[in-house]
């Protein structure tokens, strides 16, 4: 009894009891934040660290209960967002979301993988590596010359690392709540 | 046992068709880009989207109720100084007029000073695609394309795009930024491009010679982007070509100051005021016309 007071399981609770529309809002908030938060100079002891993609964690994270319309118009938000934080041309983070999301649709649904918390965490991080490949790709092709891999590839480690931790926060398939409970 | 996801996206063709079009629209947007029209008509969107992201550092409505912003603690701290500052201000005037009057006496040339404006960064993006900073000063404050960027240790890059209240500065750290330099003891000149280690490598050197280890690298003038003698950095050793270790710190650009670049015009380019244009004879004029 004492347990179901605890504010965690109240906030679990609510959680469970979410649908998919209101976790795409609280997890674009998230992303919003963030987001906003990478854009100032972030300079920790003389060394400026490296910000999280974390557009494509929720990409991820959303294209494993497949196709939304919600989720692709934010996914298109947040890219032409990052478009303009990182001086790239419009359109060009949209894409690389959107086939992260598709990615991960089809990881998860097409493919049919097993849906175990390793197997799941190792998917993911294959997925983030091939999306931060695409950027890399990407930025190399619109520049005209081979973009910095050191930079782009300890976003990638920050962004694992975060991914880790908050990747049930993107799990919009409530049959799948089990997830929540590990992170809560 | 691990589950197996039975779920099967076939129910939701149209969603699957909108993540395609999506795509599709998406590939063709960014291949359009390619023209440079179309690439220009899409900078005031850019210029607009960042004088929105400066309003995220202005003051909040929590802030405004308070009184707690860092704005009036800003102020009350700027109060103070004035107050100090206020003595030398008499001193200062006298000594200006006094300057101003030998000035006179030997006849000195004055240089034009433009309008420069002290910015504040607000984003700094070290991506992939460019590195550049935004700070908080735009066409409002005078700020225009072309404008160069110093802080208190030397050049930090140039104004690639204006908004209203914003405006984004291309660092000498990229690979696209060209700074036309010269070294200051060998008066050796070539052209600095970012590397991807964050330094400098010197190219294009017109004459033969080696810069010296340990000498300052600064702006040359040329091509009238930046002006002459801004530091850029040092020359520090390497194996094959020199590399510059630049003057500005990365990271650390709390401000940055906004200047016009001071391009003096070779003579022959100049038409003095009083100077009226030859009259055509009438029949050149008719030809003309």
């Amino acid at each position: 009894m004492n347990n179901r007071r605890h504010p965690w399981h109240w906030v679990l609770a609510r959680w469970e009891e979410a649908g998919p529309r209101t976790r795409i809002i609280l997890g674009s908030i998230l992303v919003g934040v963030v987001g906003l938060m990478g854009f100032t100079p972030n300079v920790l002891f003389g060394t400026t660290l490296s910000w999280p993609y974390i557009a494509l964690t929720a990409a991820i994270g959303w294209g494993k209960s497949g196709f939304n319309f919600l989720s692709m118009s934010m996914l298109i938000l947040f890219g032409f967002g990052q478009d303009i934080s990182t001086s790239a041309p419009f359109g060009c983070f949209a894409l690389i979301n959107l086939m992260t999301l598709g990615g991960s649709v089809l990881f998860h649904q097409t493919l049919k993988v097993p849906s175990i918390h390793a197997v799941d965490h190792v998917q993911s991080t294959i997925l983030l590596l091939l999306a931060f490949i695409m950027i890399w790709l990407l930025a190399s092709l619109l520049t005209g010359h081979i973009a910095r891999i050191v930079p782009i590839f300890f976003s990638f480690l920050t962004t694992a690392f975060l991914q880790f931790f908050i990747a049930p926060i993107f799990n919009i398939d409530v049959n799948q709540d089990q997830t929540a409970r590990t992170v809560l | 046992m691990p589950r197996y996801s039975t779920k099967f996206s076939t129910k939701r063709p149209i969603r699957r068709y909108a993540f395609f079009v999506a795509i599709a629209l998406l590939v063709g947007f960014l291949l359009l880009q390619r023209s440079s029209r179309l690439d220009d008509s899409i900078e005031p969107i850019r210029g607009f989207a960042g004088d929105q992201l400066f309003m995220t550092a202005e003051e909040t409505v929590w802030e405004r109720i308070f009184g707690s912003s860092p704005k009036d603690i800003r102020i009350a701290q700027l109060e103070a100084r004035i107050r100090e500052l206020s003595t030398y201000e008499a001193l200062a005037l006298s000594m200006t007029a006094r300057m101003e009057m030998y000035e006179q006496m030997l006849n000195v040339q004055g240089e034009v000073r433009g309008a420069e404006v002290t910015a504040r960064v607000v984003a700094e993006s070290n991506g992939p695609f460019a590195e550049a900073l935004l700070a908080n000063a735009g066409t409002a404050n005078g700020v225009a394309v072309g404008f160069y960027a110093e802080n208190d240790r030397g050049l930090v890059g140039r104004v690639v795009q204006v908004g209203r209240r914003s405006s984004r500065v291309l660092k000498v750290t990229d690979f696209n930024s060209r700074v036309p330099v010269m070294g200051e003891s060998s008066g050796l000149r070539a052209i600095l491009f970012g590397r991807r280690d964050g330094k400098g490598q010197l190219t294009d050197q017109p004459e033969a010679g080696e810069f010296i280890r340990g000498e300052r690298i600064l702006t040359s003038g040329e091509g009238g982007l930046f002006p002459r003698g801004v530091v850029v950095g040092i020359v520090r050793p390497s194996r094959d070509e020199p590399l510059v270790e630049l003057a500005m710190v990365t990271g650390q650009l709390g401000f940055v100051r906004l200047k016009p670049s001071q391009r003096v015009l070779p003579p022959e380019t100049m038409r003095p005021e009083n100077d009226v244009p030859p009259e055509l004879p009438s029949d050149e004029v008719a030809a003309d016309e």
